[in-house]
This record gives structure tokens, C-alpha cells and sequence, in this order.
């Protein structure tokens, strides 16, 4: 009887599974291979980086992602600003916003801000201390906003400052006057050859009066005001907890004054446009301090017109600092935050930020787009180069320089805190605002036959930095933490 | 039997089934019928081909749906270029009638096309963020149909914007110029494209559709329609030079109020940004569709792929389709046919407009796998829950064939296997109800068929016994017989097998005749016969007569009958004396006295044989048993025979007689035997001789009464008053005797009781003040609550009998103040009254009583009296009574004057109180000595402080007399009686004592 029953049951229980189909393997990822996850990744790239990011996803789709069950979506949203003024409505859940992606790229301001309102995965219980350990300390301490070690960014490529030189261009300059590369290894050797490439390239046409060309130009003004003044010796956003204290230290700021916007409003220095590259490209300077990632924009030809063009070769210096100052460096790049989604979502977003990083994929992704690995094998010289990797020219020259700046520095980028975006965009136009308009004066003056001299004479006055100072300094004194 | 049985077996056979296929075949046919149902439903139904065709249509609405959003971007917002075609038309003009600008220069780079694409270039932003273009160019050439050199670049702007669907950045950060000239780059804050060039080379202008198309057609079209109606849509996906998206593109030209066409105006759409806008998830699940964007130049109806949104299809392996337009959609033509699709028109051009002979659709397609996959799906579940419901059923059918058969299968087993065996068959139980009832009849029948004709073979076999039996069916004249029964009976050389009904009821009539035998207590009948070696054997018959059966029984009861005479012969009769024993003498005489004409008049003689004892101790128990044996003997010699003669127990006999007419003759007879008993002699062992004395008691039917009991109990008492009195003599029954006897026995068993439950209540009489006439004190008097025993007088004697006088005191002591308490407690007496209490003079309390009493009653102690009486009482004693804790140390004594307690006591006692006795009290008025008495003891009374009681006061005159003579306290009937709460004092008693103290007081 009793053998009867447990044929029965046991008949009914193998209908009930052939019916029900078998379900559930238990495993411990949350991910299956027959039902992947999407993952919405928002990005800043263009360009050359978002055709490596691009590939690279498409990379992860078709292997680990297939394996595991993960597809990843990238978008660029255009501009660092775009991504930041998107996620952020996103997270807030603005009218006409997009959903909230998993991934989306941010400096730590923008991070913190989204953190601020909740809903970022904090990364540390899907890393074990081993993986956190394999990245570069500042890296991963970025997103640790509130001092526990928390890991709300996730540092995916970083960058720094390099000095690019339309080599070129340099060396027509440098065989009829001179100069060397080593006169541009501080700032006030750089403001010097500058002032001599405008003096020598306003003497090849004798016949018209102050139409020498500037030498060099600077991308991220925020960047120059603040390592500068971290080489001098203050630090102007001082953050402890998410809290900003200021300062704005007078006789340093002179001094960023001094060796940018008196050399800007002579013309020595220039910037038009959006990228400093495309001033190369345009010939209106042959060098300029930007990012290492931008290595990539470095034009190949410049035209002035579409009548006169030519190739041009492209030289990657160390970026000048002040002389005698402290040895930092910007680092800069944004990060990986990841939301707050499904188990598998996170866990999905995670493993495909850790296949990113990991050297192979790192290191490939550097040489494409010109931002530094963030692990601490990837960060090196020689992995990157004996990578196998295809390198280009550029990445060649710029690699090299960025990971030596990187290695040689003490890096510096600003913590976060409430509005700091703001707050840096004070920095990265307050200056540079004033110097273009100043230059466009002076420029109607030289025209108007005025010397140089003469045409800047009304801006280069102590009065004329005081009042930018106080204003600037009322300006930056707003986002001062109460 | 057995031949038919075969033949009935033969006939069934030709059509002889299994219950198991008769179950399963009909449960099969349905299941087959239902299979047959469901699958002809899911065929026949044309479910699927529904399924199919909704597949198809939800495809093809879709790709509808799309269509015409995709349209109304197209139509409505991209390619509606002409405000702003009207705006760059009219600074161009502007331009030229003013001067500033010359219509050559525009193909030139300088300041003049420069300053005008600087000037358009915010408007053509605006429009690209507007319409959500990925990009939007101008690109000028005034020189008409002759066109450029090849190598002549033009002027123009190409912006681009690679997120058109985000909302448009602060200064223009997100676009890109893509071509433009320096001095337009510098001036702005856009961003050049890695592939930006100043100006456009051939390669990306006159080569290029989205430029030349519009342009040409201006140039040669004599019509002078307007701008919009030469708009362009390149048919292929183009890339710029040193770019490697791919775009399609629509574009007007540019013309002049005078016809002049200056220039080509385009927006552009990235391939990627169209794919996005159509999403080819929507079509079909796990994004198995595709979305072609595809155009018919040539109106052939094949249609090339311009852009291809899709998973499973690349642009490249779309153009190797071969898509045919047909009436309800497009037919694909691929390796094996397998698509579907659906495809929507995209009307584009006004009709006769330069270019409407492209016709533009939008197709959307799908594998036919993926299309109908949820029908094949439904399909194979449908089938396979049919397959299911099959094999399930089919299992379930099995099964259930398999369950139901297979019990009445195993039953038909042990049934044919019982037949094999010859045995009865056990059939098991099958669980299901019906057929175990069914078989438990069946079974049931045929064990009583067989019990019929074993039933006796089975219980013979398990008789300890010889048995024998037979059994008589009287409607079959069937004649069971054991071979055994006629020879247990002792009757040899019959045929059982012969044997009729009526030979056998003949021959068992003889044998119950011819054969001793007697009934049984059971009402059987036990035969014995006379076995050849001349012992008795017993048999035991027994008959059941039922429904025309008969059957009987003969059982071997030899050894228990004779066990059981032997031990009826043992019980009834004395082993020594082979007289009657108690038991036999007891039935026998139970028999006597059911027939009083036979008893007529009786006497009982119990004899009790003196001496033996003695004579057992002297000279041993053989000699006494001869002596009994002697005595017995002698008994049944002399007396006549219709006496029985008993011996009750060792030495205790009866002798009855009856049946006489008269006491006398019994008299005389006993008379007769006495004679004979004193007659007798032995030689004792140690040569004297030694004659027979027996005690007697005779009791009489039916004078002393009627009842043997009885009769026995009265001579028995008789034989002991003579046995306490004068051995060897005999006694008649006295009544009177024997009835005081039993009230003294009485009385004493109430003592032991009253003893033994402490029943005793104490009244109380009280004593009156002689002089006030109020309560003086109480006395404690014994009330004994038994049936027969009542006064305390034979309490105290009986007491002192049995030596229990302590108990007595304890009893007094300690019930007299417990009732004494309890009045006092409910105030039914006076506090400051005295209490007397009768002691006993020579029992004291023991230490352990003493200290109980002192715990209980220690408030009492001090107002107790305690009233001693006695002839002489021991000092010493009475010295203990006083020392008792907390004792008042009040002594009465009582009874003065009766005799008991004299002078001497007073003397040594010296009590508080004296208590002239009842029977000085008595008439004291009339007799003068007794007066004396009273006068005297009052006198040496008073001298000594003591107060004197006059007990038993019961007249007035008493009263008067005893006052008169100075009596202190008075008590008795006259002026209250004892009761269990005190009575007041009578008010003729106060009456008197009121008129004596007046008449005292007017002295």
C-alpha cells in the first residue's frame, strides 16, 4: 500500500515538473544568459573615445555579456554639462526626463549631487579588497564622500595635463630664435617663449602693426587656477565632510594673474573656441595645456583656410608648473556611479565596470582614447606600450608624458561639495571671461595703431586685478559653506 | 456436480473476459475518443492559421504605426525647410542689393562668405536643435549647371549634433563642426570634428546626391518651382570625408529672386539616429524583427534597404534581399524563404515634383520562426498537453484497470487455490467495500456449510475427552453419527452409515432406557455405564434442538463425576463418626423443616463432649479422636431412626429428633440417651477407666421456634449455661435466660462504643441560691445517647467491669466543659455560675490529659467543682485532683448521707461543698431523724465554712423543710429539672423560696 502511494506521488510530482518546467538553478548571480539584463550606460565621449567606449561595449556584449547575461547600451549625452544636467533631472524625476540609467558617468561633484539625493550604489560590497586594492588609491578615494570608505564612484579612466606642441610649426620658431623645449618647464618660462613667438612672428610682417601670434592657450582655466595655487601653496576649495572653506589667497591669485591673463591680454596667449585643439587647427596657437584624453582631437593638418593647409607633427611635453612650487598635478576624469536598481542590475553594472578595468580592456581603452588606466599595473609606461595594443602616433607621444605626470605629482582634483560644478565654473571663466574681453580692446586698439604697449596698458594695473579680485572673490565667497 | 460444473466452464468460455480488459477497453475508447476530439479541434479549428495571420497583421500594423511616425518627422518637421531657406535667401539678397557682398564671393573663402555663414550659421542651429537633427549644412556655389572644377573647394557650413534627442547645451557644446572655415570656427565656441575641414572638397559636394541632386534639378528644371519642391532625399547612406558615420540626408537648393540657385540648404540624419527613432524591439519578441528603411527608384518594385534598424540583419546583408513590393505587403527573398513582411508608403514628394519617382517604405520584417513563434508555441502546447492528457490518462486508466481488477483477481486466486487445497478458502480484504462485503457473505456461507460438517470432527478433536455425536436433519432424514457414539455407550456392532432417522431415535429410546442415569445440575443427562472390567463410566448427553436439526453429544464426564461424588460424600458426612457432617447435616435438615407434618414436634440436642480437650492433651489426639468415634456411635445406637445424628465440629454434635406428638416423648428418648451416654466406658491408655460426659442444650420445635437457625442458636446457649454450670448434664432452652443475657451484651457493646466515638452529652441541672433563689451553680450530668444503655449508673458499672473507670473520668472531664463551653459561649448560663462535675474519686487525669485540659479549658478551671463520691476515698488521689494546673480546688462531696460517703470523707476531705443525698431529701418534711441528719450536717457545715446542697429537691414541703433546716443550695426536679441548655428555676420553687426569705427578713 505504502509503495502504491509513493508511486503516486512520485508520478504526480514528476507531472507537476514536466508541467511547471524546470525553474530556478539557485545559483548565486542574480544574472541568466536566457533573460539579460540591459544596462543603460550615459556617457560624455566623442569623438575617438566614444568610438573606443563604444567598441569595447559592443566587445562586452558580444563575449563576457553574452556569457553572463548582460547588454550594455551606452549613450553619450554630448558634454560632461549635458550628462550632468540630464542625470541629475533623472534622479529627480523632472517632467520629460529620461529613467535613470545604471551607469552614468560624473565627476565627483556631479556624483555627490546625485548622491544628495539618494539612490547610489554604494560599489564597496561588490568589491572585495583585493579588487579595491588592484586601483590606484585617489582614484577609488574619490567617491568616498563621507570619509567610511564608501565607493560611490567607480574610476573607470583618468586623466591629466599635458603641454601639446604643433611640433611643426615649434620648430621654424625654435631654429630662428632658439628656443627649446626646456624654456617652457615653468610657467614663467613658458610666458616668456610665448611673448618671444609673438614678438618674432609679429616681425615677419613688419608692414602691419601687432599682428604677432599667440603661442599657447590653456583649456581648463579651472584647472590652471587651482593647481597652481596647489603649487603655490593654497589650496582654494578646502573640503572636509562636504563642507568649503574658502581660499582665495590674494598674492597667489596674482600670481595665476600674472602669468595668464597679462599674457593673454598682449596676445602672447590665446583662446578661441571651444577646444584649444582647434585653435591649433586653425593656427592660432602651436601649444596649449590640455587634457591628456584630448590627445586625440590633436589635429593632423592646420588650416587657416581652405587654401592653405598643411600637416603638422605633434610634440607632448610635461605640463609647466610654477617654478619652485609644489609638484602637483590635475587629475581628472570622471568616474562610474552606478544606481540603484534590481540585484541584477547592480550586480550586472558591476561586472561590466570590472571587465572594463581590468588591464587588457584598460590599457586598450587608453591608447584609443587617451585617458591613463586606473589600475595600478595598467598605470604604467611600459604595460601600456608593450601592451600589444595599437597605438597610434599621438597616443604614443601623449601616453608616456601622462602616466610619468600622473606617477611623478602628488594628483589633485577638488572634493566634492554642494554646487562645487558652480563654483569651479567661477574659476574656468572668471578669469579667462575677462582676459577675452580685455584682448578684444586691445585688439581694436592695435588696429587702430596703438602699440602694444599703449593698447594694454589700462589692463595691466594693480586697480584693474583688485577689482577682478573682489569681485571674483565675492563671486566664489557664495558657495562658501555656512 | 463436478461434470457440470465443466460443462458451465466450457460455455462461458467463448466469450469469457478479464475483469481487468473489461474495465480498460471502454476507459481506452474514451480516452482515444477524446485524443481524437482535442486534436481534430486543435486542426480543424484553424487556431493556428488564426494565430498566424494575427502574427502577421500585428506585424504589419505595427510597421504601419511607425511608418507614420516616421512620416510625419520626415514630412512634417525635417524636410520643412522653408522659413529658414527664406531667411538664408533673404540675407543673400540683402546682402547683394547692398553691396557688401558679391554673388562670386560666396565661392570663395574671405570674409564674404565667411561673414554670411557666421551670420546663418545661429539660425541653422536653431533649426537643427529644433527639429532634432544630428546635422544640418549649407554649402554655397553660384555657378549653375557648368558647376565647380573638381578641385575647387566650396564654402559652407556642415554642423553636427550626435545627440539630437537631448535637450540643446549651453553654448553650443555638444555640436561639432563638421566643415567650416576657420574664421566661422574661431568666432564661436563649437568644437571641430576630428574630420573638419574648412571648406568642402568635391568629394563632399558635387559628387555627393544630397548636394547635386537638388541643385541640378534647379538649374536644369525650367518650371521655377519653389525651393521646397527640388527637395532630395539621398536614396543611399553617405559619409563625409574623414568621417566614418554614415548619414542620409535631405537638402533644398538655394535660388535666388532671380532664379539664380546659389547654393544647396540639407539637413542630415545620422544612420544610428534613425535606427534609434525606429525601434525594431517593437516588432517582435527577443527583437528577432528588422525595420528597412528602403526606396524604389525605378519603380520596378524592388526595393533598396536605406537604412536598416535590426539584431539580425546588417545593412550589407540587407541589400543582398531581394525585396519585392507586393499588394499586401513586400515578399522577401532570401536563401530560404523564411520571412515575412509588412511595408509602409512613405509618400515624400508632391506629385511631379523632380524626384517622386522614389518611392520611399518603410518595411517591417521578420523571420517567420520568430512571427509565428507564439503560435508554434501555442501549437506545441496544445499538442503536448494532449500528448500529456494522454499519458496521464493512459497511466491513470492502467492504474486504476490494475486496482480494481487486481483484488477480485486475487480473490478468484485463493478461491480457485481453497478448491485445489480442499481447505476453506481465507480471502482477503481488497479495500473496497462492496467486494469485501460481497466475499465476507460468501466466505461466511461457506464456512457454515462447511461448519455443518465439521463442527463436530473440530470440537471432538479438541475435546481432552472422548466424545461422541451426531447430528439429525429431520427434512433430509439425514443421520450424522460419530463411529464412536454407539460404543461409548456400550453398544457395539451398529452401522453408522446404515443408520436412519427413525432406527437411530429407536435405538437411542432403548439405550435411555436400559441405561442408569441421573440428571445433571446443568440439566444434562449423565449416563453410567458398566464398563466390562465392572467399572462405572459416566457419560455426559447433551441435545440442541434448532430448526429441524438435532444435535447431540455425548461426552466422557467419568473422571468428574466421580471427583465430584466424592467430594458431595466428603462435605456431607464426618469422616471419624460417619455421621452427617455440618453441610450434610444442614441439607438434610433444611429438607426436615420444609415439611412441618414430618417434623411435627422437634428437638434440638446440641451436645458439647466435656473433657476433650483434656483428654486430647493427656493422651493424644488418636485417643480423642477414638473418644469422639465412641460418642458418635453411641449417638446413633440410641436413638431412635428417624433422628439425625450430626457432627458439627470437633466436639460439638447434634442430635435431632422429630416426628413426635409431643415434648415429652422427645423428654423421655433424651432422657433414653443420657442414660446410655453415662453408660459408657473406656479404658483410658493408662488403664483407667473413663466414662463419656457430654453438656446439652435442648431447644424445641416448634415451641422454642420454627427456624432451624434458630433452634440451634437456643440449644447451643442452653449446652453453654450447662457447660458453665454443671458438665454431663443436659438443659432445656430458657428465653427469659437467654434474653437478658443478650440486652448485657447489648449494653456492653454500646459501651465499647460510646468509648470508642466519645458519644456523650453532658446536661445541666442547676443550683439554686437558697436564699435569692438565683443560679448558683451547675451540675454536669451524663447523657449517654445509646439504644439499651442509658444510666449512667450502669455506665459506671459497666465501666468498672471492664475496667475503663479512667476512661469514664477523661470522658467526663473533658465533655462536660466542652458542652459547658458551648453554653457559655452562647451566654445560656451565667458567667460567674460554678460548675460541678461528677468525679470519679479513684481516676486521675494522666500528666499528658492534664496539661491538654490545662491548654483547652483553662478559662473553665477556676469556677470547676469536682464532685467525688465513694465509700472511702484515697487521699492521695484526691490530693492529685487538686493539684491539677489551675484547678479552683473546690471539692463537693456527694451523696451525703445515703451511706456512701460518711463522716469519715468529710472529715478528710474537708470540701467546699457538702450534698445531703436524694434519700435524706426525700420526704425530709415528714420524718423527723431525717431532719436531724440535715440540722446536724448543716451545723458542723457551717462551723467549717462549707456550703450545704440539698439534692433531689422534688415538693415544696421538701424545699420549705431543707431551707428551714439552714440548707445553702438547692437542686432538684422541683425546681428545675436537667436539660441540655439549662431551665430557669420553676416559679413555684421561687415562689416558695421568696416567702421563706420574707418571712426570714419580717423575723
Amino acid at each position: 500500500m505504502m509503495r502504491r502511494k509513493r508511486l503516486v506521488f512520485c508520478l504526480v510530482l514528476a507531472v507537476s515538473m514536466m508541467l511547471a518546467g524546470c525553474k530556478g538553478d539557485g545559483g548565486k548571480s542574480p544574472l541568466d544568459p536566457k533573460k539579460p539584463v540591459t544596462i543603460e550606460v550615459w556617457n560624455y565621449y566623442n569623438g575617438d573615445q566614444l568610438t573606443a567606449f563604444d567598441s569595447l561595449v559592443k566587445e562586452f556584449n558580444e563575449s563576457v555579456g553574452r556569457e553572463k547575461g548582460i547588454i550594455v547600451k551606452s549613450s553619450s549625452q554630448g558634454s560632461v554639462n549635458d550628462l550632468e544636467t540630464n542625470v541629475l533631472a533623472a534622479i529627480r524625476g523632472d517632467v520629460g526626463a529620461a529613467e535613470v540609467p545604471n551607469i552614468f558617468m560624473a565627476y565627483a561633484d556631479t556624483a555627490y549631487a546625485a548622491d544628495q539625493m539618494g539612490g547610489i550604489v554604494d560599489l564597496k560590497q561588490y568589491l572585495t579588497a583585493e579588487e579595491v586594492a588592484a586601483y590606484i588609491d585617489s582614484y577609488m578615494r574619490e567617491g568616498d564622500f563621507d570619509g567610511s570608505g564608501e565607493i560611490k564612484i567607480f574610476p573607470m579612466a583618468k586623466s591629466t595635463e599635458v603641454l601639446v606642441l604643433n611640433k611643426t610649426d615649434w620648430d621654424v620658431f625654435a631654429a630662428a630664435t632658439g628656443a627649446r623645449y626646456e624654456d617652457m618647464a615653468d610657467m614663467e618660462g613658458l610666458v616668456r617663449t610665448a611673448q618671444s613667438y609673438y614678438e618674432w612672428t609679429d616681425a615677419q610682417t613688419p608692414e602691419v602693426n601687432g599682428d604677432g601670434r599667440a603661442l599657447f592657450g590653456r583649456d581648463a582655466m579651472a584647472n590652471y587656477m587651482l593647481i597652481g595655487s596647489m603649487q603655490l601653496g593654497t589650496e582654494i576649495f578646502q573640503v572636509s565632510d562636504g563642507r568649503m572653506t574658502l581660499d582665495f589667497n590674494k598674492e597667489t591669485v596674482r600670481k595665476l594673474w600674472d602669468n595668464y591673463y597679462i599674457p593673454f591680454v598682449k596676445g602672447y596667449f590665446a583662446a578661441s573656441g571651444r577646444f584649444r585643439s582647434d585653435d591649433i587647427k586653425t593656427g592660432n596657437i602651436i601649444a596649449f595645456v590640455g587634457s591628456s584624453s584630448g590627445a586625440s582631437f590633436f589635429p593632423e593638418t592646420v588650416s587657416r583656410s581652405d587654401q592653405e593647409s598643411y600637416p603638422i607633427e605633434m610634440e607632448v611635453l610635461a605640463c609647466p608648473g610654477f617654478a619652485g612650487g609644489g609638484a602637483y598635478a590635475v587629475q581628472q576624469g570622471a568616474g562610474m556611479v552606478v544606481t540603484e536598481g534590481s540585484e541584477a542590475e547592480v550586480y550586472a553594472s558591476v561586472e561590466f565596470l570590472k571587465w572594463f578595468t581590468a588591464d587588457e580592456q584598460n590599457i586598450l581603452f587608453s591608447v584609443q582614447s587617451g585617458y591613463l588606466p586606473v589600475t595600478r599595473t595598467a598605470n604604467d609606461k611600459d604595460a601600456i606600450l608593450g601592451s600589444g595594443a595599437q597605438i597610434s602616433q599621438k597616443m604614443e607621444r601623449t601616453l608616456p608624458v601622462a602616466v610619468d605626470t600622473v606617477n611623478r605629482n602628488q594628483t589633485y582634483t577638488t572634493k566634492a561639495f554642494e554646487e562645487g560644478t558652480k563654483a569651479r565654473n567661477v574659476l574656468e571663466y572668471a578669469m579667462s571671461d575677462l582676459a577675452a574681453q580685455d584682448r578684444a580692446v586691445v585688439v581694436e586698439r592695435l588696429a587702430a595703431g596703438q602699440s602694444l604697449e599703449e593698447a594694454s596698458a589700462e589692463f595691466c594695473t594693480d586697480a584693474h586685478f583688485d577689482a577682478w579680485y573682489e569681485e571674483t572673490l565675492g563671486r566664489l565667497q557664495a558657495f562658501e559653506s555656512q | 456436480m463436478r461434470v457440470n460444473k465443466q460443462e458451465d466452464e466450457g460455455a462461458v468460455k467463448k466469450r469469457e473476459r478479464t475483469i481487468f480488459r473489461e474495465i480498460l477497453v471502454p476507459l481506452l475508447s474514451v480516452l482515444a475518443f477524446e485524443m481524437l476530439f482535442m486534436v481534430g479541434a486543435i486542426v480543424a479549428g484553424g487556431v493556428i492559421k488564426q494565430l498566424d495571420q494575427n502574427a502577421a497583421d500585428m506585424l504589419a500594423q505595427q510597421t504601419e504605426n511607425r511608418g507614420n511616425y516616421l512620416l510625419n518627422d520626415m514630412i512634417g518637421s525635417w524636410s520643412d525647410l522653408d522659413s529658414l531657406s527664406n531667411v538664408i535667401d533673404a540675407k543673400v539678397q540683402e546682402r547683394l542689393e547692398q553691396g557688401t557682398l558679391r554673388l562670386e564671393e560666396l565661392n570663395e573663402t574671405g570674409a564674404g562668405s565667411a561673414g554670411l555663414l557666421k551670420e546663418i550659421s545661429p539660425e541653422l542651429i536653431d533649426t537643427m536643435y529644433r527639429k532634432k537633427l544630428s546635422g544640418i549644412f549649407v554649402i554655397l556655389d553660384t555657378r549653375g549647371q557648368s558647376g565647380a572644377e573638381a578641385s575647387e573647394t566650396l564654402q559652407g557650413i556642415y554642423l553636427r549634433d550626435l545627440d539630437p534627442t537631448a535637450t540643446p547645451s549651453e553654448k553650443n557644446a555638444d555640436l561639432l563642426w563638421e566643415r567650416a572655415p576657420a574664421d566661422v570656427v574661431r568666432a564661436g565656441y563649437i568644437a571641430t570634428d576630428t574630420g573638419w575641414k574648412p571648406g568642402f572638397s568635391a568629394q563632399d559636394s558635387t559628387e555627393q546626391a544630397f548636394f547635386n541632386k537638388p541643385y541640378q534639378a534647379a538649374c536644369t528644371d525650367k518650371r521655377g518651382l519653389r525651393e521646397r519642391d527640388y527637395g532630395y532625399w539621398t536614396t543611399k547612406p553617405y559619409s563625409l570625408e574623414g568621417d566614418s558615420r554614415t548619414a542620409i540626408a535631405f537638402s533644398v537648393p538655394l535660388i535666388l529672386e532671380d532664379g539664380t540657385v546659389y547654393g544647396v540648404l540639407g539637413i542630415e540624419l545620422l544612420t544610428d539616429y534613425v535606427q534609434s527613432l525606429l525601434p525594431d524591439s517593437e516588432l517582435l519578441e527577443n527583437r528577432q524583427g528588422s525595420y528597412l528603411l528602403a526606396v524604389d527608384t525605378d519603380g520596378k518594385g524592388l526595393l533598396a534597404p536605406v537604412v536598416v534598424s535590426s539584431d539580425t540583419i546588417s545593412l550589407q546583408t540587407a541589400k543582398e534581399l531581394r525585396l519585392i513590393l507586393q499588394e499586401d505587403g513586400v515578399s522577401v527573398e532570401d536563401a530560404g524563404g523564411t520571412c515575412y513582411g509588412a511595408a509602409k508608403r512613405l509618400v515624400l514628394y508632391s506629385n511631379n515634383a523632380p524626384f517622386d519617382a522614389d518611392e520611399w517604405y518603410l518595411l517591417g520584417i521578420g523571420a517567420k520562426d520568430s512571427l509565428y513563434a507564439f503560435s508554434r508555441q501555442v501549437q506545441r502546447l496544445l499538442f503536448l498537453s494532449a500528448a500529456m492528457t494522454f499519458v496521464i490518462g493512459l497511466i491513470g486508466i492502467l492504474a486504476a484497470s490494475f486496482r480494481l481488477s487486481r483484488p477480485i483477481k486475487r480473490l478468484s486466486e485463493e478461491v480457485a487455490k481453497a478448491q485445489r487445497d480442499n481447505s476453506m478458502p481465507v480471502l482477503s480484504a481488497t479495500g473496497i467495500r462492496e467486494i469485501d462485503r460481497f466475499a465476507d457473505s460468501i466466505s461466511r456461507l461457506g464456512r457454515e456449510v462447511v461448519e455443518s460438517s465439521t463442527r463436530f470432527l473440530s470440537i471432538m478433536d479438541m475435546a481432552s475427552v472422548e466424545l461422541a455425536g451426531y447430528e439429525l436433519q429431520e427434512e433430509k432424514n439425514g443421520v450424522y453419527v460419530t463411529d464412536n457414539y454407539f460404543p461409548l455407550l456400550g453398544v457395539s456392532g451398529v452401522d453408522v452409515d446404515k443408520l436412519t432417522l427413525n432406527a437411530f431415535l429407536e435405538l437411542q429410546q432403548k439405550l435411555h432406557q436400559s441405561l442408569e442415569h441421573f440428571e445433571a445440575e446443568d440439566g444434562s443427562i449423565v449416563y453410567s455405564v458398566r464398563q466390562p472390567d465392572g467399572s462405572l463410566r459416566y457419560l455426559r448427553s447433551e441435545q440442541q434442538k434448532k430448526d429441524g436439526r438435532q444435535v447431540g453429544l455425548i461426552e466422557d464426564v467419568t473422571v468428574s463425576t466421580l471427583e465430584k461424588l466424592r467430594i458431595e460424600q466428603e462435605r456431607d458426612s464426618d469422616n471419624l463418626t460417619k455421621l452427617y457432617a455440618r453441610r450434610g447435616f444442614k441439607r438434610e435438615a433444611d429438607k426436615l423443616f420444609l415439611k412441618p407434618e414430618v417434623l411435627k414436634h422437634a428437638g434440638l440436642l446440641m451436645i458439647d463432649l466435656d473433657n476433650l480437650k483434656t483428654t486430647n492433651d493427656r493422651f493424644g489426639h488418636k485417643f480423642g479422636d477414638l473418644y469422639i468415634q465412641t460418642a458418635g456411635r453411641c449417638f446413633v445406637e440410641n436413638t431412635p431412626e428417624n433422628t439425625l445424628c450430626a457432627r458439627m465440629s470437633g466436639d460439638e454434635f447434634i442430635v435431632f429428633f422429630y416426628g413426635y406428638d409431643s415434648r415429652e416423648e422427645i423428654r423421655e428418648r433424651v432422657a433414653a440417651l443420657y442414660r446410655a451416654i453415662r453408660a459408657v466406658e473406656f479404658v483410658l491408655p493408662n488403664g483407667d477407666n473413663m466414662g463419656l460426659s457430654a453438656s446439652g442444650g435442648i431447644a424445641w420445635y416448634p415451641e422454642d421456634s420454627a427456624a432451624l437457625s434458630e433452634l440451634m442458636k437456643y440449644a447451643d446457649f442452653a449446652m453453654y449455661q450447662v457447660k458453665r454450670s454443671k458438665k454431663g448434664e443436659y438443659k432445656e432452652f430458657e428465653a427469659e435466660i437467654y434474653q437478658r443475657q443478650q440486652l448485657e451484651n447489648q449494653s456492653r457493646l454500646e459501651f465499647h462504643k460510646m468509648l470508642e466515638t466519645q458519644d456523650v452529652d453532658y446536661f445541666f441541672q442547676p443550683i439554686f441560691d437558697g436564699r435569692k433563689g438565683t443560679v448558683y451553680a451547675y451540675e454536669a450530668l451524663m447523657r449517654v445517647n445509646q439504644p439499651t444503655l442509658r444510666l449512667p449508673a450502669t455506665v459506671l458499672a459497666l465501666a468498672r467491669e471492664e475496667g475503663r473507670m479512667h476512661d469514664i473520668e477523661r470522658i467526663t472531664l473533658f465533655r462536660a466543659a466542652e458542652c459547658y463551653r458551648q453554653l457559655l459561649e452562647k451566654e445560656a448560663v451565667p458567667q460567674e455560675a460554678l460548675l460541678f462535675i461528677n468525679s470519679i474519686a479513684d481516676e486521675c487525669m494522666t500528666p499528658e490529659e492534664e496539661k491538654l485540659y490545662h491548654e483547652t479549658y483553662s478559662a473553665l478551671q477556676e469556677r470547676i467543682v469536682v464532685e467525688l463520691t465513694g465509700a472511702q476515698l484515697d487521699m492521695e488521689l484526691v490530693r492529685r485532683k487538686s493539684s491539677i494546673e489551675n484547678f479552683s480546688g473546690m471539692f463537693a462531696l456527694d451523696d451525703y448521707g445515703s451511706g456512701c460517703n460518711g463522716e469519715i470523707n468529710l472529715l478528710e476531705l474537708n470540701p467546699k461543698f457538702v450534698k445531703v443525698d436524694i434519700s435524706i431529701v426525700r420526704d425530709v418534711d415528714k420524718d423527723a431523724n431525717k431532719q436531724q441528719v440535715v440540722r446536724s450536717i448543716v451545723e458542723h457545715a457551717h462551723k467549717r465554712d462549707m456550703l450545704i446542697i440539698a439534692e433531689g429537691v422534688e415538693t415544696a414541703a421538701e424545699l420549705e423543710k431543707v431551707l428551714a433546716l439552714g440548707v445553702d443550695l438547692l437542686q432538684g426536679y422541683f425546681l428545675a429539672r436537667p436539660a441540655q441548655t439549662p431551665l430557669p428555676i420553676s416559679a413555684e420553687a421561687l415562689a416558695v423560696i421568696n416567702r421563706i426569705q420574707c418571712q426570714d427578713t419580717v423575723r
